[in-house]
């Protein structure tokens, strides 16, 4: 069953061939499983290098008669849990699920190059195109959560007059993202 | 609330969580202690058996420390490379093929649209669907599709076998293919099913693209794949897994295949002549004009022929290492 076991040995005792073929037994894994959590192709090549780096810095610590795969997760766990956390806090990671949730409806061609970095950049992109009233009033409200109401209230401006310029900025931004972004901005208005 | 909450995880890991669930996921998380959550992660890493290729160059990044290494250095990157070049392949052999070669198939009417196409032993056959999509059905697949799609929808039937998909686009069709215990949901383009009755598991490996998959009975389950990794069907407990593809394998029946567009006689024979190692002489000059498009595929090249001959009318003989066609 174990039959990375004498690798796990050969690691220990500094073999960096053993270390090697641990490596492609489970980095592709490890890669998988961080990107499946977080959307990043960032965040799953960082966690994947720094483990493995981790583990060939301590790897006296690797124990043959206790599980390689389990002994992966300890080290990268912390690393996983601080990039799922930072993932979910992002307002706009809910969208960008939302958004791959319209390319598959719409049947367009996904690969991993569509991940939550890629869609940042293009937001960021897209921003660009906006006025600078239009910009400030869409990254209060999606950037830092406010609601329309509070929005209104802080900049002294009516709230019809915030929905108009958020409804304003939407349009440019679909306009931008281009289609498969059609339905990522409606949950904008809760 | 913990199980809840690995719940919900499980199915954000596995593509598939609900819109309306995402806002509580978001919530919980941040309720949820360290201790708890790796836990949940924990349970879900030791299971997962699928990959994604992580393109890091190890060799670099652990050179630039500063701790001498023993052992011999080997190149990483060979596998990886491989995979993305058989896909290319495969994308490059798939656009030439247009045509089912009809020849050696049953085909019959079950419902006044549904054709059922039944790939018989000795060759793959290809199946231009009415979208344009194509299907490589290996020999030993049965396989159901519309004469024409309806609106809205398109959906056909893999009952048995193994098939290669190449789907097109279209953003008002679903493209869905069902077998008895699961639904894979085509959601970019090129994948393989294998859905063997003498099997215990319903294998979808994913070559490019996205597909969904769900389980069929009383708690479907669903999984959202990622290139290169594949979902495994348990038919015994019902469980849906993903694994690793190794896509090499996984299509290498593809590439076993001799494809052939428009092709002259004489030069589908000479290369069945190379694959298989064999001088063919042809006589008679009845197909000197005649064109071929199709797939052969056979163990042995006398399994290859009698595919042929369904097509052609030709007996041939063997003798020694040698064999002659003789064209009637």
């Amino acid at each position: 069953m174990d039959d990375y076991k004498i690798h796990v040995t050969g690691l220990r005792s500094g073999s960096y061939k053993d270390f090697k073929a641990l490596y492609d037994l489970f980095s592709d894994n490890l890669y998988g499983f961080v990107f499946r959590l977080t959307r990043s192709e960032e965040m799953a090549k960082d966690i994947t290098q720094e483990t493995f780096i981790k583990i060939w810095l301590h790897r006296e610590k690797a124990d043959p008669d206790q599980s390689f795969k389990s002994f992966l997760f300890k080290i990268a766990r912390n690393g996983v849990i601080d990039a799922m956390r930072k993932q979910w806090r992002n307002p706009v990671f809910e969208d960008y699920l939302e958004h791959c949730d319209a390319m598959y409806t719409n049947g367009e061609d996904i690969t991993q190059k569509l991940d939550f970095d890629y869609f940042l950049r293009r937001l960021q992109t897209a921003k660009d195109k906006l006025t600078p009233r239009q910009r400030e009033i869409f990254e209060l409200r999606k950037e830092q959560g406010l609601s329309p109401a509070q929005i209104s209230q802080r900049l002294g401006i009516n709230e019809q007059t915030t929905y108009n310029i958020l409804s304003a900025a939407m349009q440019i931004l679909r306009k931008e993202i281009g289609p498969g972004g059609l339905m990522l901005f409606l949950l904008f208005f809760d | 609330m913990s199980t809840h909450l690995e719940d919900l995880i499980r199915q954000s890991f596995n593509g598939a969580l609900p819109a309306a669930d995402r806002q509580m996921l978001r919530d919980l998380l941040q309720q949820t202690d360290n201790e708890v959550l790796e836990n949940v992660l924990s349970g879900i890493w030791m299971e997962y058996e699928g990959s994604i290729p992580a393109k890091t160059d190890i060799d670099e990044l652990i050179s630039g420390l500063p701790i001498r290494r023993n052992g011999r250095v080997t190149a990483i990157f060979g596998r990886a490379a491989k995979i993305a070049a058989s896909i290319l392949l495969l994308l490059a052999l798939g656009a030439g093929l247009f045509y089912y070669y009809a020849g050696s198939k049953k085909w019959g009417l079950v419902a006044a649209s549904t054709i059922t196409i039944e790939s018989r032993n000795g060759g793959a056959t290809n199946v231009k669907l009415p979208d344009s999509s194509l299907v490589i059905l290996r020999s030993g697949a049965t396989f159901d599709y519309p004469a024409s799609f309806s609106a809205g929808k398109r959906e056909v039937k893999l009952n048995r076998g193994e098939a290669y998909f190449e789907i097109t686009k279209n953003q008002q069709a679903p493209f869905l293919v069902t077998t008895d215990w699961l639904t894979i949901e085509v959601l970019g383009t090129t994948f393989n099913v294998k859905a063997y009755d003498r099997s215990d598991s319903v294998e979808t490996a994913l070559v490019e693209g996205a597909v969904r998959i769900t389980t069929k009975g009383r708690k479907p389950e669903t999984i959202v794949l990622q290139p290169n990794e594949k979902a495994v069907y348990n038919k015994t407990n019902g469980k849906l897994s993903i694994s690793k593809a190794d896509m090499e394998s996984e299509i290498a029946w593809m590439q076993d295949t001799l494809l052939f567009k428009s092709t002259k006689f004489s030069d589908v024979i000479k290369k069945l002549g190379q694959k298989y190692n064999t001088v063919i002489k042809i006589e008679g000059n009845r197909y000197n004009n005649d064109t071929f498009t199709g797939t052969l595929e056979g163990e042995n090249i006398e399994v290859v022929l009698s595919a042929l001959q369904l097509h052609y009318h030709f007996s041939y003989r063997r003798s020694g290492s040698m064999i002659t066609i003789q064209v009637k």
